[in-house]
Order: C-alpha cells, then sequence, then structure tokens
C-alpha cells in the first residue's frame, strides 16, 4: 500500500515520520522538499540495526552537492529494520521519498518529542514559509 | 579587530538567538596554534554546536601538529591508505607513517594538511542572506563569500587568483566529464574553488548543523612532501608574509565580506570539554576514522 504524505508527521529538520502501522513500528524518511533543497545527493550513511535513538538524535549523513547533511531522529526507539538498497539508488528518491524512500524502521519506545512535529499541512506552511 | 570581552559563550535558547542575529554583527575570531588531527575536528564540532545552540558565529584559523591528510566524510580508508603507500612505492617519501589520518565531518575530497592554513566559519542560518533557519543543503553564499574575501586579500600579496567559475570551467571540465573524482580534494575543481595560474590553491566543505553551518577549508602556501604535485601560493609567485600577518589580514577581508564585526576570542569551558570528549569518541576513535 502506498505511503500517504498527508498521514505523516514532519520534523522542522524535514525529516517524515509514518506511525501508522499497528506493530509499533515506524517508518522515517525525508521530505520532497527535503530533496529539492539538497539538490543531488550523492552519498547516505545508514545507522546500524540495534542502534538506540533518542528524539533528535543524528542517525544518518547524506551528501548533496557540497554540503554533508546530517538527519535527525523525529522518534525515540530502537533501529530495526535500514533500508540498505537506498544508497545505491539515490536517484530514485526524487521520484519516489515516501514509498521507496523510507531510510531506516524504528521500533518506538515512546512519546517523546511529538509534540515537535508537525501535520502535513503545518509542515507545508513551514516550507512555503522559507521560499 | 576589538579585544576580548566577557560575553559567555554558554548556549543561548535559540529564539533569543534569532532576534540576536537581527540586531547584532559580532562574530568570535579563535586563533588556535598547531593541534592534533582529532582535536582540530573537534573543535569546529564544538563550535558548530555552540552556533547551533545560539552562540555568536565563529571564525577560526588554525595548524596542524604534523602532516594530516583529512578525509571527506564519506571516503574510502583504503583509498587514503594506498595514496599514501603509493607516496613510499614511489620514493617520494621515506615513512608515510609519519602522516596523520583523520576523517572530517564535511564532505568532499582528502586534503593534505602541512604547509597550509585552515579556517573554519560556523555562523547560523539567520546570518545568510536568503536561508531559512531549517533550510538544508550548502549555502553557495557562503563559499562565495568565504572564497572572494580570501581571493581579495591574496591579491594583497601579489598572488592572482580567481573562483574557478571565472576562469578556466570550459577547458578542464571538459577533461573531467563523467570521471571518478580524483582522491586529493585540490585535483578536483568545483565552481568556487581559488586557482591560481591552473592550480587549484584555496578549496572548503560545509557541514550542516540544525540551524546552522560549518565552513572549513584549506589555503595552500607551500607543496607539501606528502602531495608534491600540489603547489601552494607561495611556489605561484605570491609573497606571503609570516602567518600571523596574514591570519590579520585574512580576518579583515572576512569580516568585510560576511559583514561581521570579529572579536578576539578563546574556546569557553564548555566548547573545550565538548572537543576533548568528541577527540576520543569520534574523531580520534578508529570505528569513525575506519567506517568506510
Amino acid at each position: 500500500m502506498s505511503r500517504d504524505p498527508a498521514k505523516l508527521l514532519y520534523a522542522e529538520s524535514h525529516e517524515w515520520l509514518d506511525l501508522t502501522a499497528d506493530d509499533g513500528v515506524a517508518a522515517i524518511g525525508i521530505s520532497a522538499f527535503a530533496i529539492e533543497q539538497l539538490n543531488d545527493l550523492v552519498y547516505m550513511d545508514l545507522p546500524e540495526v540495534g542502534k538506540v535513538l533518542e528524539f533528535g538524535d543524528e542517525f544518518g549523513e547524506v551528501e548533496s552537492v557540497k554540503a554533508v547533511s546530517p538527519l535527525y531522529s523525529p522518534v525515540a526507539g530502537e533501529v530495526v529494520e535500514v533500508h540498505s538498497e537506498l544508497p545505491d539508488s539515490l536517484e530514485q528518491l526524487n521520484d519516489d521519498p515516501y514509498e521507496f524512500g523510507w531510510i531506516v524502521r524504528v521500533k518506538v519506545s515512546g512519546d517523546e518529542g511529538r509534540d515537535k512535529l508537525m501535520d502535513h499541512a503545518a509542515y507545508e506552511k513551514q516550507c512555503s514559509e522559507a521560499g | 579587530m576589538i579585544a576580548a570581552d566577557d560575553r559567555s559563550q554558554d548556549s543561548v535558547n535559540p529564539d533569543d538567538a534569532a532576534q540576536r542575529c537581527d540586531v547584532s554583527n559580532a562574530a568570535r575570531l579563535v586563533v588556535s596554534g598547531p593541534t592534533d588531527a582529532a582535536m582540530n575536528m573537534a573543535i569546529d564540532q564544538a563550535l558548530l554546536e555552540s552556533v547551533d545552540s545560539g552562540s555568536d558565529p565563529c571564525l577560526r584559523f588554525y595548524q596542524w601538529s604534523g602532516p594530516t591528510l583529512s578525509l571527506g566524510y564519506f571516503q574510502s580508508i583504503t583509498d587514503a591508505q594506498q595514496y599514501l603507500d603509493g607516496l613510499a612505492d614511489k620514493g617520494i617519501v621515506d615513512d608515510s607513517e609519519q602522516v596523520q589520518i583523520v576523517r572530517r565531518a564535511s564532505g568532499g575530497g582528502a586534503i593534505l594538511h602541512d604547509h597550509e592554513l585552515t579556517y573554519s566559519i560556523a555562523l547560523g542560518n539567520c546570518r545568510i542572506p536568503g536561508r531559512s533557519q531549517t533550510q538544508l543543503g550548502a549555502s553557495d553564499w557562503l563559499y562565495q563569500s568565504v572564497h572572494n574575501a580570501i581571493a581579495v586579500c591574496l591579491g594583497q600579496f601579489q598572488c592572482d587568483a580567481a573562483r574557478f567559475r571565472d576562469s578556466e570551467k570550459s577547458r578542464v571540465l571538459s577533461s573531467q566529464t563523467n570521471a571518478e573524482p580524483s582522491f586529493l580534494c585540490f585535483q578536483r575543481r568545483t565552481e568556487n574553488d581559488l586557482i591560481t595560474s591552473g592550480y587549484k590553491v584555496l578549496g572548503s566543505a560545509q557541514r550542516r548543523g540544525r540551524r546552522s553551518i560549518l565552513q572549513h577549508g584549506s589555503l595552500l602556501i607551500r607543496a607539501s612532501a606528502f602531495a608534491p604535485v600540489l603547489p601552494g601560493v607561495q611556489d605561484l609567485g605570491g609573497a606571503i608574509p609570516g602567518r600571523l600577518q596574514l591570519i590579520s589580514s585574512l580576518a579583515e577581508c572576512l569580516s568585510r565580506s560576511l559583514g561581521i564585526a570579529l572579536i578576539d576570542s578563546e574556546l569557553s569551558d564548555r566548547e573545550l570539554d565538548r572537543a576533548e570528549d568528541l577527540s576520543k569518541s569520534r574523531f580520534g576513535a578508529s570505528d569513525w576514522t575506519n567506517r568506510r
């Protein structure tokens, strides 16, 4: 089933969070707006399975033209799966940031930071104000 | 430069920092002596975190305690070892093990730090024209502003440097299209690199924070025995002064270009503690250096 961006939560730092699964495992990626701003991703670094994250922890990096940008976790939990195919297929992120573009899956451990996330409408407003 | 004051560099509420951006152009100037590789990278990271928490921007000049190869974040440690072994195999150096290796948190190619001057600048997104607080990716304005300023400064010392985009773009680009990027940063070309007599003499890289950017770069003064094919500005005819005068001139040019008023400063206790922690846990740790 295709992931609907309107049902996701978003961090100020442009990561998206999908909490819709029943098993307590959330998927995390980066938004279409972020991918456009980053402009031509060349590398991505993924965490190891088993890494425990607090809300806001760096969980990976991407290198785009002339800058390395950390990825910040929008949720607290343990990494249970990483999208190992993604770093070799970054060109597909542009086409499909929400389905193919999942980066990690995290077993959620709590609500830490949930109040700092935005729904789709609020995130779109942040993006439009950023220009 | 203005003499140091007692302003604390402990973290500031980011909302207050945003207001401060509107009313203050103050920035810190930190000049470090020769320092080991891991600590140099750790200090840059600590300054980025400090600025991300709301501290004033910080311009830093520094050197390395010995010849050091700094790798871009995504470069391979195997390539680094092969490069150094290649120097020994060719009889260029007797012992490549005297070169420290460190992995940067920024991207790009490998830099051999020996007879050069390294700078870093950490500043909040609010200080960058047209950049939103949460903007991702590189700041071309920062690359241009810093590199233009350094080009102007070098001009004072009979060194005619221009950005690559304004120089030999079409000729060199045609030879590099679709080629694998060179291992060494100074054998690559990007638009804002500074070129003198066809050679790259200044290259920089950026790493983003949450609401800030760190840019650091290397100005080649003279060729190193560990990178003999890369001449520096002095080799290319520049009348480069001693280190302190060079730093003073660069700081003046950068303060004008970036619109900042520099205040002589030192690392705060918090920044030093954080840098020492990062030096041990990250930049000096073998699992960081050997991560790919």
